[in-house]
């Protein structure tokens, strides 16, 4: 079930002005599977799990940020809110998922 | 707008205004100093004229502003297809709406179709934008980790019976793994390598025997692994050469058999292929027996040419959404309108008579039309006696038809002119080329000519093949149709002869009197004598539409040739207002009849040059999907295999499927699947773009394009309408990690080349690689009748302009069997003519030599599956202790060759035997039109629509989604059982095998199983007979574990978002396989499906099985109250606005008082 609504729906389809903590990084495709992406002006890497996504801060490797996913297919990053370690973004879900142990 | 309110008014500023003005607002003086002024009325006499501060407008105009637009093809299974406009805002496809091209549509002559086709768009087409942003998309190529690891530790296996460990197929509950697009391509050409080479050769038939596959599967392998990889490319006719890429890569596989088995070209042997068209029961399986022709069909705008539409079995207005109008708009051009169903659906609200019949009971209904035409001399003697097999004599010592050279010495058969005998070694002309038909020299015996009897010379007389139609008539003889006696053969024994006419009306007359008819069907005497005699008077002038209702039960060819013989007896089949249609599924894939040369393109002869001319080679062997449904396994009953060898089936080993959810997601008899027959697999891809129930259960899903994304072009028709459309490529851009489903076969082709060393399989799809799919696509029509003179890059042009092209068919609309009712041509049957006798072997032991009428094989509530007749002299089906079993034996398995005879009364006073056990309920699972098929049937906004359950917000809690399954009910029925309109019920079906074989109570697999669904009071139902639309999403190991586990309790997978529109089972819990003796014959000729052949025997999607998934007789239980979780009565039906529930207002209404008419 697609939980948004018709005017979620509606207003997403307008550019909106992003905020200092929620910042649009791209879609799916723009990370491939195995691989890693800096995005500099962000402070933020990227990583495509086999699980899903993660986002790294490069100021301090222990620090994740959640990831969510809006209407459009487009991947959000919120540097306010922190993930634990264990926890990537998943493109089945779009929601919040465990990494298996990578100990 | 004006000057004040451009200064600005937040709401904040009006409330404060207000308060302030509070206790003043009598002043007027302050009326318009303050937010109140605004209240003013304004006085405006004729608002077209003038009307202030539109200003306002331009709020609604800017949302619904678009910044360019582009066309895609929506084309689900629903057999319509419809060019749509995207409207595009800042990037975002905003919404959707028609192309409104339709009517530009020309032919190559310069015809031009009617703007009558426009607008062409549904329900469903609207709501798609919600899809291509979904979150179910399928949005990278996932692998089942189980699978993985199976895959990387090399695909370890036991040693004795080659099966892989269990643990690493926990199919459903499983985690996923997302993969790049080149590892998803690898892991599956290693797998589909590894399983082929596994079971090719002595050792791969040892491990076969030691998993149980029965021999008669194992020797039809032929050694060859391969043949355990199967393909199916969902309704083909959908995708020229995306879909039917899957075919093209089957075919391919002959080089990996070649490298595996060490054989060249000759022996080589490709994957198999799975059917389609017959595997959805949409296929009407008797059309192939009376025609010869896969179906008989027409243009469905043909409807205004016939003064009398029957619509038969067939929800016209419910599931023909952009062509339902043609039904419409025919009654008001004067077309009497006729609906023959099983409830008072939509399409019998918009009838002039309606006529309800036990489900079914078609068969017999059809029947009773034939016998009171024949017993008041109602038929068309023309037609009946040189169209039609009815004046041939039958020899009833062998039940076979009397042939001339056995009454005649030294007759000779005379050289056809209607049939052209292929020598061995000759290839037929090419498919656009064959004007005549053509069947193999082999196959001579089976055209010998009949036998008639001239009632004014009193002579027999030999009838050829060429002897069809009008040319019968160069004979001058008069046959006696009701011709019987005794004859002497030139062996100088005496036969009894007998016409068919004779021997059909004899039955007819014992058990299909409109009285007689009456009783099995319920439909009154007076509407079975009223339809016979109109259809009587309208020859030339009745279509009978016919849909999937009917197809879908077991009997389902005897009411295809009985509909065929109430439309022969009244010369109505093949002209533009009289004609046999049928209506399910998009199938007609005869219409690109040049498929051949990319489907099955010779892949050891490849052609490689651009423009050049393929070479066609078929390696792969088809079979139906059946088998796999029934648990992998043949018919086998008492001690006789009833699948022919040219049917059977080989192991299922892997399976890779594209655009299809019927196959696992919405399979009948879906638990049992899921439980007993994937288990045996070890490999499943599905290429989707939206994560179906059978994703769920796969082991790799491929991420595809949706339909607005596409970067290749494709193309596709329809058996409903006139035009040739195409998927053109779109400026939209990927909005996940997708790939056409085209480039993913040939991406897995490019792995496959590395895994063998074998670079034709990259060679293969050349084109694909080079971003030229066109080339193939030109390929196509330039080998098609229909289509050869058409660019496909015009045709791309114009659809990209929203306009299809019309099909350069004959007639517009296209007419089948046109040609046969001019006299121009024979049908493709063994006399040419329209067949109602079968004497082929297996039609005689099931007693289906005659068309006859046999009960539903569950779906009653009388003995299942009997046949109904007194004694008959032609009559002489195989009784159970002819097969070994015993006659009281009634399981579903020996039900199905049990050909236990009783007549009409004795049948009305038997029993199902489940009725001892409580279960009452006829179940049923026809289609709807918010889900023809499941493509778009979970879209939210679509589905809310289903029935009175839909709520977004979802108040009740244990709502599995916005919308759940429901069953509709008869409310006497319902109160009789103690359910309350809304309460949730269970429904089991037969315990001996539903939901699955062998399952237990208390178990997790059970408890997925187990329907559990809404009830809803439905009085346009019979008593008895009850119905759950067949589309719903079922539940899944997932969706119960969403229920428990998830927060809001949504039916929604926690691991995949897969979502169940039922809290515990599916529709198809209640349903299981069937295999009928006569579908699986070696014996019926019939014709290819492309070009002018003739042949016999399997053909998949003509003559094969096609299942009953709308038998099923159940039982009803209370599960829970419908109230609000739980508590007290379902508030609609509280309120009083549900039937039986009435409250004094909604009375009042119901009688119309709420209105008063003047006068």
């Amino acid at each position: 079930m697609n939980t948004m609504t018709r005017r979620d729906f509606f207003l997403g389809t307008f550019s909106k002005a992003e905020t200092k903590t929620e910042c649009i990084v791209g879609r799916i495709s723009d990370f491939p599977i195995g691989k890693s992406k800096s995005l500099t002006a962000l402070q933020v890497e990227i990583e495509s799990l086999p699980e899903g996504l993660r986002a790294r801060s490069l100021e301090n490797e222990r620090c994740f940020y959640s990831i969510k996913m809006n209407q459009i297919g487009e991947l959000i990053v919120n540097r306010r809110e922190l993930w634990p370690e264990n926890q990537a973004f998943s493109i089945l879900t779009n929601e919040q998922t465990s990494l298996e142990d990578r100990s | 707008m004006s000057e004040e309110s451009k200064k600005g008014f937040s709401r904040r500023s009006f409330v404060k205004g207000m308060g302030i003005t509070g206790g003043i607002l009598g002043a007027s003086s302050w009326v318009h100093a303050t937010p109140l002024r605004y209240f003013k009325p304004t006085g405006i006499e004729n608002p077209l004229a003038f009307y202030p501060h539109r200003d306002w407008e331009s709020v609604y105009r800017n949302i619904l502003a678009h910044d360019s637009s582009f066309v895609f093809l929506c084309a689900p299974n629903d057999t319509h297809n419809c060019l749509l406009k995207a409207y595009v805002k800042n990037g975002v496809v905003q919404r959707i709406g028609p192309s409104y091209g339709y009517g530009k549509a020309t032919d190559l002559y310069g015809n031009q179709a009617s703007h009558r086709w426009d607008p062409r768009i549904c329900q469903k087409g609207l709501a798609l934008v919600r899809r291509f942003y979904g979150d179910r998309r399928v949005k990278a190529p996932m692998i089942r980790r189980g699978f993985k690891e199976w895959v990387d530790a090399g695909y370890p296996r036991d040693a004795q019976t080659g099966k892989p460990d269990a643990k690493y197929f926990q199919r459903g509950k499983d985690k996923w793994l997302r993969l790049g697009w080149e590892d998803a391509y690898k892991y599956a050409a290693k797998s589909m390598h590894n399983i082929a080479e596994t079971y090719s050769g002595k050792k791969g038939e040892e491990y076969l025997k030691k998993q149980d596959y029965d021999p008669a599967m194992i020797h039809a392998l032929e050694g060859a692994g391969v043949q355990t990889l199967k393909f199916r490319g969902g309704m083909a006719f959908l995708g020229a050469t995306r879909i039917f890429g899957l075919y093209r890569f089957a075919n391919m596989l002959a080089l990996m058999d070649s490298k595996i088995r060490g054989v060249g070209a000759d022996k080589a042997i490709g994957g198999r292929g799975w059917d389609s068209y017959s595997w959805h029961t949409d296929l009407p399986p008797g059309h192939p027996m009376v025609t010869g022709q896969q179906t008989n069909d027409f243009d469905l705008f043909a409807v205004e040419r016939a003064k009398l539409l029957i619509v038969w079995g067939m929800n016209w207005i419910t599931t023909k959404m952009p062509d339902s109008h043609w039904m419409t708009e025919a009654r008001l051009k004067g077309t009497k309108t006729v609906a023959v169903t099983v409830e008072y659906s939509a399409t019998a609200s918009k009838a002039d008579d309606v006529l309800v019949i036990r489900p079914g009971t078609d068969p017999a209904f059809a029947l009773g039309l034939c016998q009171h035409i024949m017993t008041k001399n109602l038929y068309d003697k023309d037609f009946v006696e040189n169209k039609t097999d009815f004046p041939f004599l039958v020899r009833l010592d062998t039940l076979q038809p009397l042939r001339p050279d056995e009454i005649i010495p030294g007759f000779k058969e005379p050289e056809l002119n209607s049939l052209h005998f292929m020598k061995v070694g000759e290839k037929p002309p090419a498919g656009k080329e064959q004007k005549d038909q053509f069947v193999p020299e082999s196959m001579r015996e089976d055209f010998k000519s009949f036998v008639i009897f001239d009632r004014k010379t009193k002579k027999y007389i030999a009838v050829s093949r060429d002897d069809y139609g009008d040319f019968a008539k160069k004979l001058k003889a008069s046959p006696e149709l009701k011709h019987q006696g005794n004859i002497k053969l030139v062996d100088g024994t005496s036969v009894k002869v007998r016409t068919i006419y004779s021997l059909t009306q004899e039955y007819l007359n014992q058990n299909m009197t409109p009285k007689q008819v009456s009783q099995i069907t319920g439909c009154p005497t007076s509407g079975i004598i009223s339809l016979a005699e109109q259809i009587a008077k309208n020859k030339e002038k009745t279509i009978f539409a016919c849909g999937m209702g009917p197809n879908q039960f077991f009997n389902a060819d005897l009411k295809d040739r009985a509909i065929f013989m109430v439309a022969a007896l009244t010369r109505n089949i093949g002209f533009p207002g009289g004609n046999i249609g049928s209506y399910a599924g998009n199938y007609r894939t005869a219409l690109i009849g040049g498929e051949p040369v990319y489907a099955a393109e010779d892949p050891f002869n490849l052609q490689m040059e651009k423009g050049g001319k393929p070479n066609v080679k078929k390696y792969t062997h088809y079979e139906s999907l059946h088998y796999f449904n029934y648990g992998d396994r043949p018919l086998r009953a008492g001690d006789k295999m009833f699948t022919g060898a040219g049917h059977m089936p080989v192991p299922t080993k892997a399976m890779w499927l594209n655009n299809s959810n019927s196959v696992i997601g919405n399979i009948k008899w879906h638990y049992d699947v899921v439980n007993n027959t994937l288990p045996k697999l070890e490999f499943i891809a599905y290429s989707d773009w939206w994560w179906t129930g059978s994703c769920e259960y796969a082991d790799l899903v491929f991420a595809c394009d949706s339909w607005a994304e596409f970067k290749q072009p494709d193309m596709c028709g329809s058996c409903s309408n006139p035009f040739i459309q195409i998927f053109p490529s779109t400026p939209m851009e990927r909005v996940f990690d997708t790939r056409a489903d085209i480039e993913i076969i040939a991406g897995v082709s490019k792995a496959l080349s590395k895994v063998t060393g074998d670079t034709r399989m990259m060679d293969m799809w050349k084109f694909v690689q080079d971003g030229n799919t066109h080339e193939y696509l030109q390929r196509i029509i330039d080998a098609s009748a229909t289509l050869k003179g058409y660019k496909i890059g015009d045709l791309e042009e114009k659809a990209k302009q929203g306009i299809p092209a019309l099909m350069n068919n004959r007639t517009y609309p296209r007419i089948s069997s046109y040609e046969q009712a001019r006299s121009e041509k024979p049908w493709h049957t063994k006399s040419g003519r329209l067949e109602f006798y079968r004497p082929e072997v297996e039609f005689i032991e099931s007693g289906e030599n005659m068309v006859i009428y046999r009960e539903p094989v569950d779906s009653t509530p009388h003995e299942p599956n009997v046949i109904v007749s007194k004694k008959h002299e032609a009559l002489r089906a195989k009784q159970p202790a002819d097969y070994g079993f015993d006659k009281k034996d009634v399981s579903s398995e020996t039900r199905q060759v049990r050909n236990v005879v009783m007549t009409t009364e004795e049948m009305m006073k038997s029993q199902h035997p489940l009725r001892l056990k409580n279960y009452a309920h006829i179940y049923h699972t026809p289609k709807y039109r918010h889900g023809a098929h499941s493509t778009p049937v979970d879209t939210d906004i679509t589905s809310i629509w289903f029935g009175p359950f839909g709520d977004v917000y979802r108040h009740d809690k244990r709502m599995p989604s916005v919308v759940e399954g429901y069953v509709d009910i008869n409310p006497l029925d319902a109160k009789e059982l103690g359910v309350e309109d809304g309460d949730y019920v269970y429904i089991d079906g037969d315990p001996e095998d539903r939901p699955f074989r062998g399952f237990k109570k208390g178990t997790e697999e059970y408890k997925v199983a187990r329907l559990m669904l809404r009830a809803r009071y439905y009085p346009g139902t019979p008593r008895g007979v009850t119905r759950t639309w067949h589309n719903m999403y079922g539940a899944t190991f997932g969706s119960i574990k969403g229920q428990e586990t998830r927060a809001d309790g949504l039916a929604k997978s926690p691991e995949t978002n897969y979502q169940s529109m039922y809290r515990s089972g599916s529709h198809q819990s209640a349903t299981r396989a069937w295999l009928r003796p006569t579908q699986m014959t070696e014996t019926l000729v019939h014709k290819t499906m492309f070009g002018q052949g003739i042949e016999k025997g399997f053909a998949a999607d003509i003559h094969c099985p096609t299942g009953a998934p709308r038998e099923a007789y159940v039982k009803i239980t209370k599960a829970e109250n419908g109230g609000m979780n739980g508590q007290g009565t379902w508030r609609p039906a509280a309120l009083g606005y549900r039937p039986t529930y009435e409250n004094k207002a909604m009375k009042e209404y119901l009688k119309g008082s709420f209105m008063k008419r003047k006068g």
